[in-house]
């Protein structure tokens, strides 16, 4: 039976009203969908500002094994951090287990991340990055995207976004063309889409992400369920995948 | 965990057969390319998934060469007459003689009603021309499956003065219970997209018998409608009427199945 390891939920108490925002809440929710962990973001670090959401985290998440620390980054030089690579490095050592920027949401290109250092630290300690548009269709940056592949080579990208339609072309050009690149399926809710890519990629360098609070989880999981895939590929994409990324090599704690 | 569920979960096949109240066939869109979206293709992937019967028109709703679209339908329902039935795409932009003119060679050519879908043509969703399909419909006892329908009153209105149509909601729209719940013509498609919560609050508020799966192919993956049904807390027998009995029970009313 598959297991799913979600690559994109939010916690706390969103701007608008949610169907959860405690971790304990969230984790009932996971239980229902077969979810055993879930890669988690502040919701003050996608509305307000990432520094204090990212600290709220810690509290939030607790003691829970099942939740998977991911913080969001704002450029080195935006005026909210005293020293960004300690910062950064302050991060690992908690335990983040991934990066994540909201380009469109903070209004800042992903090319002016990228040519301002913000990744050259992540690429080191091979932590993947999380690119998330978060709030409408189509909305990501394929140019700074292509700028951000070819600097950090080493680095993985997994772009994550509401939803994915006309791009999907792009989507599965960059798969083609980049080893770093990755695709949060949850993303597309195209006809057939994880087919194809399954079929780009050998189901390698996809995970799913549910969305939460903002989508019906079973929409992303429901994907990988019917895809007409193998149900080895189906696990790949479900969960291990994603837990080689986020270095969680087998299902249980973390 | 239901038997729906768990096969779900461990890969397997349902077990009972589905029938989909909202599907497009064409094999090419503006918007992306259609992965296996030819008609074999799809048709091999419903029997796949174990779908019955489905209920299309045209993925090109754009209403760009519409009888050229609907030609494709027709043609599909011809060939396949057991697995696929056929609605003509209306294009909201021209007028109610050319709209009418259109219906009846189709009607004539074996399909069953009309798509609606005036937010993606850049019609007025209330266009006067929507009244008119209704009162065809309701005349040769047709189905009309609405993208969206321009308000509940409206539609509460053409469910009362045009009783012998059938009428579907194309996505799921949890404000329209009280006319769901009050007119034996009007069906909803649990279609996407959903928040969490959307459906069992559909469940809650509507009547059981009324609420319809819709894969909504060859635009979206099955998994993402059928995964908040199946992966949802939901009683089995709730599940099984939304994917399965409830749709029939209007191919039944609509004659298209026995």
């Amino acid at each position: 039976m598959i297991k799913f390891l979600d690559f994109n939920a939010g916690l706390g108490v969103f701007s608008r009203p949610t169907c959860y925002t405690r971790a304990s809440q969230l984790i009932s929710l996971m239980d229902e969908f077969h979810v055993e962990k879930a890669l988690v973001y502040q919701s003050l670090s996608r509305e307000v500002g990432p520094v204090e959401g990212n600290d709220l985290l810690w509290q939030q998440i607790g003691r829970n094994k099942r939740l998977l620390a991911s913080w969001v980054l704002l450029p080195g030089q935006s005026g909210e951090y005293r020293n960004f690579e300690s910062y950064v490095r302050e991060g690992i050592e908690k335990g983040v287990r991934a990066f994540r920027v909201f380009p469109s949401i903070f209004k800042i290109p992903l090319s002016e991340y990228v040519e301002s250092g913000t990744f050259i630290l992540l690429e080191k300690f091979s932590l993947p990055l999380v690119v998330t548009e978060g709030n409408s269709v189509d909305a990501g940056d394929w140019t700074s995207l292509r700028l951000l592949l070819k600097r950090h080579q080493k680095l993985p990208v997994v772009f994550s976004e509401f939803r994915t339609r006309y791009h999907i072309r792009l989507v599965r050009q960059f798969l083609l063309e980049f080893d770093n690149f990755y695709f949060d399926l949850g993303s597309c809710w195209n006809y057939a889409a994880v087919e194809e890519l399954v079929a780009v990629t050998g189901g390698e360098r996809l995970v799913t992400g549910s969305n939460l609070p903002f989508s019906d989880p079973g929409q992303s999981f429901g994907m990988v369920l019917a895809a007409r895939v193998s149900q080895s590929i189906r696990k790949k994409i479900a969960w291990k995948n994603a837990a080689r990324l986020l270095k969680v090599e087998k299902s249980g704690p973390a | 965990m239901d038997q729906l569920k768990k096969r779900f979960l461990e890969g397997k096949p349902l077990g009972l057969p589905l029938y989909d109240i909202h599907g497009h066939i064409g094999g090419f869109s503006r918007d992306y390319p259609i992965f296996g979206g030819q008609l074999e293709e799809l048709l091999q992937e419903m029997r796949r998934i174990g779908v019955r019967r489905c209920l299309v028109f045209p993925i090109g709703v754009y209403g760009t060469e519409f009888p050229f679209q609907n030609d494709k339908v027709i043609a599909a329902c011809k060939k396949y007459p057991d697995y696929f039935s056929g609605l003509s795409l209306v294009n909201l932009n021209y007028s109610e003689k050319e709209i009418i003119k259109e219906l009846e060679r189709c009607r004539q050519s074996g399909l069953v009603g009309a798509k609606l879908i005036a937010a993606y043509q850049g019609a007025k969703s209330d266009a006067g021309q929507i009244e008119a399909v209704c009162e065809y419909a309701h005349h040769y006892g047709l189905i009309v499956l609405n993208h969206g329908w321009p308000g509940l009153e409206f539609l509460r209105k053409i469910a009362c003065s045009y009783p012998k149509g059938q009428y579907i909601c194309g996505h799921l729209w949890l404000e329209a219970a009280t006319v769901v719940n009050e007119c034996d013509n009007v069906w909803m498609c649990t279609c996407a997209f959903l928040s969490p919560g959307a459906l069992s609050q559909a469940v809650a508020t509507m009547r059981t018998d009324r609420l319809c799966w819709g894969s909504d192919l060859s635009d979206l993956h099955w998994g993402f409608t059928l995964g908040p049904i199946l992966l949802s807390s939901l009683s089995l027998e709730v599940k099984k009427k939304i994917i399965s009995a409830n749709t029939r029970s209007l191919f039944r009313k609509a004659g298209l199945e026995k």
